[in-house]
């Protein structure tokens, strides 16, 4: 219980940083800290496979194109920069009024919950049960998917210039 | 067979995918890959054809697509006889203009591309033939205008072709806008997209009255736009831009036609609205007309053959309005066969003699036989001589309007007459007398004549082959019933007229019995408004209003200095036409436009102002939308 | 009733990275907030899974997939932010308007 709201608070503050520092290198590694505080979030939820897959992707795949692609286009000193557009307040204002209607919107909405119980067993067997039984044809479109992604990634980035 | 038909339309998309990836590499091969796509699906289409005649029953899929609750969206296609009959029209055309295109495109830096783009118009056009809902069908409608876009604006580095393309794009837009609506009408009120279903809803009465008038509207507005009716007509002459084979598959024999197979497919909406077929049918007939008159003086070889084309969507779109359902079909399909080989036709023209003004032309039958034997057939064809196969299809136009109405028959069979005069005036200064400039034509290789030839067969037979045991009759109707009876007074007049109209074409350009120019001379005015396409574009379009009045100052200069093209029969409509005259330059012209112009303008650089092209601030806006949406929703309501 | 501040914290998430997207001006920094707000739905979807008392781990299941298409979309969004690069010599959004007219 603890714990989960330890990973929250870092998660927020890690959020708020990772949109807010001035240079981009520090973003990518507090987005680091924000994915691995989620995959935090998704162990003490029970959601043990989801918080590997987590940490496995984002933070070992991910993150290191992202350092990859800050490292490759940063020759210019853009920490001096400004690094925000001049629609900040604006944008502000906006992303307050959404996060108060969703919130809201969230206590109107009657749900049936149940308490917090910690799950010996974990969803990991179920997980995995569906995911080759209900779920195959969904799973295998999406290697496709990354499949496809791949390819056009290697194209686009591979390309030299005209 | 009937069974398999989804997979037509596919095979010009996979012949489509791989040319647009694989072109660079295939270069000239890219062609024959879109030729044997094609006639994979030309044999599938005309299986299908043949199961039909000898009987077939109206077959239809429709698997579920989106299940959204109560709301369901469905998926399939559907074949029936107008379906086989559409697939075999747009296979076969589309065929012989990609082995026309082998010669005409020979040695173009892009040649892959445009059999890939051949291929994609092919596989959109082939899906709104088999659809069975409307969401598809508009779908399929938008992909036909954006291949039509991509190919009329082919030769991109023409200034003239991009704005063609832009123009045909965004004029259709304008009827898309109300077809868009009406589905969206009709959805609210029959819960349903599909045709069948609509069209259940109707007969029980669920969506009847003012509402069903409304939507037939609606959805007519995309066959006004796709069918370039009056008044979003005006894309088309300038469509021609494109490169001449794709005049002839898209801006001819298919595409165009679209809106009339939309009209024909939707006519449960018509059929229970005898308001919405008025305006269907007085659309037409006005277009016909209208477009008529502005091929007597146009003098660009392609653009006589585009207002003819506008002239007989009228006629079909016409025929449809007045009742002649298997008429209509009847005609567009006969029509295809005929216009196309007048394009093909032109395009070999244009191929041997490297010009466009039939002013410059003259005397190109003696270098080009086969071209000019074909365009002739094609002549006769248009103008209704039997036993050509226009004169069978027009012959049942005129009989439809005749049993409708008797000013819409009158006026039918007067546009019959004027068709037959400018078919012939055109064939006439282009393949017969004398050479005016100095050219050096010659008759254009075997890929462009035999497809020439097999469609001018086509022109002979198409007709008299349908109405052999009312086989068309019997693949296309809207409901069962005995067919109208022949009528031989209408025959006689429609015949009388087009007859007429050859031999005042032959008396002016072949006997010189009339000096050439005499009309033009008599009634300079008249001239002047139809050469200038009534002024329709000008009405339109505010910002080249000066241009073109300088270039119809010029024109007119031009004109009065050569003894050359001619506006001969508008003598005998001089008193309609010269009111129509001044309500449009008087009061149209001047006032009005001026203040729609005026509006739209200041109108649209307020918007322009929100038009920053930074994405985030179109991101802001829509999260801001969003906010506000969430916000209204739970806390004001 | 612990559900709601799991929604609570994802929403702020989600809004955090909404923010991200709309200010940040280079281009790498708006993918970045973009995985925040996935990540936000994806804690929503947890917390729906565990607290719910839904049947089977559908929760658990389309987070996988959101994952799958984040990391799609991370590759050719840097893919294509690298060749904007080498074309143009920027990764700043409002420099990349080469379409306006």
């Amino acid at each position: 219980m603890l714990l989960l709201l330890l990973f929250a608070a870092i998660a927020i503050i890690a959020a708020i940083l990772v949109v807010s520092m001035k240079n981009i290198m520090h973003c990518a590694l507090f987005l680091a800290l924000f994915l691995l505080s989620v995959a935090g979030i998704f162990f003490c939820l029970d959601a043990d496979f989801l918080g590997i897959v987590q940490i496995l992707v984002y933070v070992g795949g991910i993150i290191v194109l992202i350092l990859f692609a800050v490292m490759l286009t940063s020759r210019v000193s853009s920490a001096l920069l400004e690094q925000t557009n001049e629609q900040k307040g604006l944008a502000i204002t906006a992303c307050l009024l959404l996060a108060s209607a969703i919130t809201a919107a969230a206590f109107r909405t009657p749900l049936v919950t149940s308490f917090y119980t910690a799950d010996p067993e974990g969803t990991t067997r179920s997980t995995g049960e569906l995911l080759l039984t209900v779920y195959a044809l969904p799973f295998e479109i999406a290697s496709v998917v990354l499949l496809v992604a791949l390819i056009g990634a290697i194209v686009l980035a591979g390309k030299k210039g005209e | 067979m009937i069974n398999y038909a989804y997979i037509i339309p596919f095979l010009p998309l996979a012949a489509f995918a791989v040319n647009i990836f694989f072109g660079k590499r295939l270069k000239g091969v890219s062609a024959y890959i879109g030729i044997a796509a094609i006639s994979a699906s030309f044999l599938m289409s005309l299986a299908i054809f043949f199961a039909f005649l000898g009987g077939a029953q109206k077959y239809e899929v429709n698997p579920e697509w989106l299940n959204l609750g109560a709301v369901k969206f469905g998926m399939g296609f559907l074949v029936d006889g107008m379906t086989s009959v559409m697939l075999i029209v747009v296979t076969l055309v589309s065929l012989l203009v990609q082995i026309y295109s082998i010669g005409y495109m020979h040695g173009d830096p892009r040649y892959p591309r445009y059999y890939a783009y051949l291929g994609l118009f092919t596989f959109s056009m082939l899906l709104l033939v088999i659809a069975n809902n409307f969401a598809m069908m508009f779908v399929s409608w938008e992909l036909v205008g954006v291949s039509s876009y991509l190919l009329i604006g082919f030769w991109y580095e023409k200034k003239s072709a991009s704005d063609a393309g832009r123009k045909a794009f965004i004029t259709n837009k304008f009827g898309d806008f109300g077809f868009s609506i009406g589905i969206m009408m009709i959805f609210a009120l029959c819960g349903t997209l599909n045709f069948g279903e609509v069209a259940e809803a109707i007969s029980k009465g669920t969506l009847s009255g003012s509402a069903l008038t409304l939507a037939g509207i609606l959805v007519f507005c995309g066959a006004i736009g796709k069918s370039a009716q009056f008044p979003l007509h005006v894309w088309l002459p300038d469509a021609m831009e494109g490169p001449t084979p794709v005049s002839a598959l898209i801006h001819a024999a298919t595409m165009v036609a679209a809106g009339v197979y939309l009209v024909a497919r939707t006519y449960f909406l018509y059929a229970a609205s005898p308001a919405a077929s008025a305006v269907v049918a007085y659309t037409g007939i006005f277009t016909a007309f209208f477009a008529a008159t502005m091929a007597l003086a146009a003098t660009d070889i392609k653009r006589v053959l585009a207002f003819s084309t506008v002239s007989q969507l009228g006629y079909m779109i016409m025929a449809l309005g007045v009742g002649g359902f298997t008429a209509g079909m009847f005609h567009l399909t006969t029509h295809a066969f005929f216009k196309a080989l007048l394009f093909l036709g032109a395009g070999s023209v244009i191929h041997g003699a490297a010009t466009q003004d039939i002013r410059d032309m003259g005397g190109l039958g003696k270098h080009m036989k086969i071209t000019m034997v074909t365009f002739f057939i094609a002549c006769l064809a248009i103008a209704g001589i039997p036993p050509f196969s226009g004169f069978y299809s027009k012959d049942e136009v005129l009989l439809a309007a005749f049993n409708y109405s008797k000013p819409i028959y009158i006026v039918a069979t007067f546009t019959a007459f004027m068709t037959a005069f400018y078919m012939f005036r055109l064939f006439f200064r282009t393949f017969t007398g004398e050479m005016r400039t100095k050219l050096h034509p010659h008759e254009s290789p075997y890929s462009m004549t035999i497809p020439l030839m097999v469609l001018a067969v086509l022109s002979v037979v198409a007709g008299w082959l349908f109405v052999q045991g009312h086989a068309f009759e019997s693949l296309v109707h809207f409901k069962e019933g005995a067919a109208e009876e022949g009528n031989a007074l209408v025959v006689w007049i429609s015949i009388a007229a087009s007859v007429i109209g050859i031999g005042l074409a032959s008396a002016i350009y072949v006997f010189k019995v009339v000096p050439d120019g005499f009309f033009r001379n008599k009634f300079p005015r008249i001239h002047k408004v139809l050469i200038n396409k009534w002024y329709v574009d000008e009405f339109y379009d505010k910002t080249v209003i000066k241009p073109s009045l300088n270039l119809a100052r010029r024109l007119f200069s031009f004109d009065a200095k050569y003894v050359d093209g001619a506006v001969n029969l508008t003598g005998l409509v001089n008193v309609i036409i010269s009111k129509l005259h001044n309500i449009f330059d008087k009061a149209a012209v001047d006032g009005a436009v001026n203040g729609v112009a005026d509006v739209a303008q200041s109108g649209s650089g307020l918007l322009r102002k929100v038009q920053t092209g930074l994405v985030q601030n179109y991101m802001f806006l829509l999260v801001a939308g969003a906010a506000l949406a969430v916000v209204v929703f739970f806390f004001i309501k | 009733m612990m559900l709601l501040p799991f929604i609570g914290l994802s929403a702020i998430i989600f809004a955090i990275g909404i923010y991200g997207a709309l200010t940040r001006r280079n281009a790498i920094g708006i993918l970045m907030s973009l995985e925040l707000m996935f990540n936000a739905a994806n804690i929503n979807l947890v917390a729906a899974n565990k607290f719910l008392n839904l049947e089977n781990s559908i929760g658990i299941i389309f987070p996988i997939f959101i994952i799958t298409i984040a990391a799609a979309e991370a590759a050719v969004g840097l893919a294509i932010i690298l060749s904007l690069y080498r074309q143009i010599k920027t990764v700043y959004v409002e420099k990349i308007n080469i379409m306006k007219w």
